[in-house]
């Protein structure tokens, strides 16, 4: 808003194509009111709610009882394992999704028909319900009768498989693979169609030039996609951040709370332990640390001035 | 910038508005003073679970509705227990509350108690004493809490005990262990036959709790479990209580529950797949575990499926303590606007029909008649007969019926009680770290 406000004319005057394009504040009033309603209102009531003593029956009203839920966040261990655990997953699936992701969304973005078809298989994932995905992979990973038992002639039996839910690292690992399985076919999508993007004629020079594919991919590819990866990247990481479905039908938190990330911890705290109060104290903190990263991500990448990838083309 | 500054300050006055709305609603619900004339005039309601189970109780209403000037109405609320009691906390208070819901349990019910939400029944039982005299006494006496009754028992109990496959062990040349010795002897030879001893969905943590709610009724007795469990940290720090804790090492390092057992899940159909294919030879689980095998397997049942108390064990239990759910409980609101059509529903929870359809759903009746029920029920198939019979002579029999602990302790220990169950059940915690655990999740 800001860049866009100093470029407008010194004196302030409005007219012309530009004041024509760029409607009022009325015109956003739908929208505005939407986000008001659904988004700062509950946020405002869980900021609200985060100084009161609430067991969730309404007559007894929330109690204000100050800082007390807040200190809370100091010395429970607990909320700072799930911190960790939260951006572990963060890490583990932006890690595994961007280079997954560009190099399958890259390939589909060839004009072959065989890629179009293998493509289309590989975004079946996308049309299932995340619960329907964690069911699915319970089965799956059951050590007598998925795929571990299937492993026992090759492996033997307890192979490093069969166990996948009871040992933290591989919880992790088993839920960090299943984000790639069901959420890069999404990024897949919008690197395929950022690589659609990128005029063939650099790629003709390049060729001209005596350049291969892979100096193609990181000299022109990796370059024009840039925000691409961006965009792909900061919906990553803001969908990771509030993954809940997943971990509380698979592992429920476990083992041993490792994956216990920041939205389950809320879940358990505030709708199992009936504890709004402090529920929502997490679901602040859960809020705050989202906003940050984004904006970190935002300023780090300067995705807000939104240059061009083509100038000069 | 004008017009970004003029946009914010509308939408923080919106804001502001709307939350004083909400927290307005908060606190305008009413109190408890009686009965709420606001309340559905010439009806009550019923909130149900809203799983297969609530067909018997729609059937109450039903009949009850026939000669009732004022009729009950049954909604179906959620079909899980967070989400209903979080509904009925939600709503209590307001007139549009029901009249009659379930709980679970006198942990469950505390906070509503101690709100002044719930209607104590005593003066319903003074007019009809069937109200608390058709119940089991260990079943009934759960939701009594500072003398005063709060629930009426409706559907089923549901105790914990050994669940075994019959071919399995006879084919190792084993009969059911009856002592905790045999249990553990049983280990090697069932092992060696390319089975797991006992199967066990640790993935859900609250199977793996039935193990300790067992042993430590055998080593320390219930009544020792229960003042732990109401707070008393001295319970788990004593020396029956540490070796306890050894005792269900040493079953775990021997190899009992195998190596994966915290990646089989109950939900999934991952244990009792175990248990009917063959694949594991004991599981200890509730009631509803038969239900949940013929489901997979209806022929299994009827052949191949056992089941026994849980094995003796030295210790200072008494014999034949048992622990797991003891029934649901059907509460009532303070402010009911017809307390008295509140009262003659309740007695439909005792009646013949309403037993006859808790039966045919595979719920043994928490009343003192189930023996003869189950006797005259025509509908019930022999292995069924045999089965509920089994369960009513091990409640009846049992000196005292701990509550699953998850369930005894108040919403905020649960999650860490179940925690602590499994966390040193894979070794993540030892004697002393399961003890602070346990301690802090009781601590009142």
């Amino acid at each position: 808003m800001n860049r866009l406000a100093t470029r407008e004319p010194a004196n302030g005057r409005r007219g012309g194509p530009r004041a024509a394009g760029r409607p009022g504040f009325t015109w956003s009033i739908p929208a505005v009111a939407f986000f008001a309603f659904f988004a700062l209102l509950p946020l405002a009531v869980a900021v609200y709610l985060s100084f009161t003593a609430y067991n969730g029956i309404r007559l007894v009203p929330p109690r204000f009882i100050g800082l007390d839920n807040w200190s809370r966040l100091v010395t429970d261990d607990a909320l700072h394992r799930s911190i960790g655990v939260t951006f572990i997953l963060i890490i583990l699936a932006v890690a595994t999704q961007v280079p997954v992701s560009m190099l399958i969304g890259v390939w589909a973005a060839g004009p072959q028909r065989i890629r179009a078809i293998v493509a289309a298989l590989y975004f079946i994932p996308l049309l299932m319900s995340t619960a329907a995905v964690a069911v699915l992979w319970a089965s799956l990973v059951d050590p007598n009768f998925g795929i571990p038992s299937l492993l026992t002639g090759v492996l033997g039996p307890n192979n490093v498989f069969s166990n996948l839910l009871g040992k933290p690292a591989s919880a992790i690992g088993l839920i960090v693979f299943i984000y790639l399985w069901g959420a890069s076919p999404l990024h897949t999508l919008i690197y395929q169609g950022g690589a659609r993007a990128i005029p063939e004629v650099l790629y003709q020079a390049a060729a001209v030039d005596g350049a291969g594919p892979v100096r193609q991919f990181f000299s022109i590819t990796l370059p024009q996609l840039k925000n691409t990866i961006v965009t792909s990247t900061i919906l990553m990481v803001v969908g990771t951040f509030t993954t809940f479905d997943l971990i509380l039908i698979l592992t429920r938190g476990g083992p041993s709370a490792a994956t216990s990330n920041l939205p389950y911890f809320m879940y358990d705290r505030g709708l199992n332990a009936l504890d709004f109060g402090y529920g929502s104290v997490i679901a602040v903190v859960l809020i705050v640390l989202a906003a940050i990263v984004s904006g970190v991500m935002v300023r780090a990448t300067r995705y807000d001035e939104m240059q061009g990838t083509q100038e000069g083309i | 910038m004008n017009k970004t500054g003029r946009a914010a300050r509308v939408l923080a006055l919106g804001t502001a508005v709307a939350v004083a709305g909400v927290l307005a609603g908060c606190t305008s619900t009413g109190g408890n003073g009686g009965p709420n004339n606001d309340r559905p005039e010439g009806e009550i309601h019923v909130l149900v679970l809203g799983d297969a189970a609530a067909s018997a109780e729609q059937a109450a209403a039903d009949r009850f509705n026939e000669s009732s000037d004022i009729k009950v109405v049954v909604d179906e609320g959620a079909t899980a227990g967070n989400d209903y009691t979080t509904a009925v906390r939600n709503s209590i208070g307001t007139a549009s509350a029901p009249d009659i819901f379930m709980s679970w349990g006198a942990a469950n019910i505390q906070p509503l108690v101690d709100a002044g939400a719930l209607l104590t029944l005593d003066d319903f039982i003074a007019e009809d004493p069937e109200l608390k005299s058709a119940f089991l006494p260990s079943v009934f006496d759960a939701e009594v809490i500072d003398g005063a009754s709060y629930g009426i028992p409706m559907r089923g109990v549901a105790p914990t005990f050994l669940f075994y496959n019959e071919a399995v062990l006879a084919d190792a040349g084993l009969e059911p262990a009856a002592t905790w010795d045999e249990l553990l002897d049983q280990v090697s030879t069932l092992s060696a036959a390319g089975v797991t001893p006992i199967g066990l969905a640790g993935a859900d943590k609250w199977p793996t709790q039935m193990w300790y709610q067992y042993v430590f009724a055998r080593s320390i007795g219930n009544d020792e479990v229960a003042k732990g469990l109401a707070g008393d940290g001295d319970v788990w720090a004593s020396d029956g209580s540490r070796a306890a804790l050894a005792t269900i090492t040493e079953l775990i390092d021997a190899g009992g529950f195998g190596q994966n057992f915290d990646s089989v899940t109950y939900g999934t159909d991952g244990s009792a797949a175990l248990l009917r294919t063959g694949k594991s030879a004991y599981e200890l689980m509730g009631t509803w575990h038969f239900a949940t095998v013929e489901a997979g397997d209806p022929a299994f049942v009827q052949s191949d499926l056992g089941w026994t108390a849980f094995p003796s064990l030295d210790g200072d239990g008494q014999d034949g303590e048992i622990a797991g759910n003891l029934s649901n409980y059907y509460n009532v609101a303070a402010d009911t606007r017809y307390p008295d059509t509140v009262r003659d529903f309740l007695k439909e929870l005792y009646s013949d029909d309403f037993l006859g359809d808790e039966l045919a759903l595979g719920n043994l009746p928490p009343t003192t008649n189930a023996a003869d029920l189950i006797a005259a029920d025509a509908d019930l198939g022999e292995v069924n007969k045999e089965y509920l019979s089994f369960v009513v002579d091990l409640v009846g029999n049992a000196p005292t019926f701990q509550l699953s602990w998850d369930q005894a302790v108040p919403a905020e220990g649960l999650t860490p009680v179940q925690n602590a169950m499994a966390d040193y059940f894979n070794g993540t915690i030892d004697a002393d770290g399961w003890i602070a655990a346990m301690q802090a999740a009781t601590a009142r």
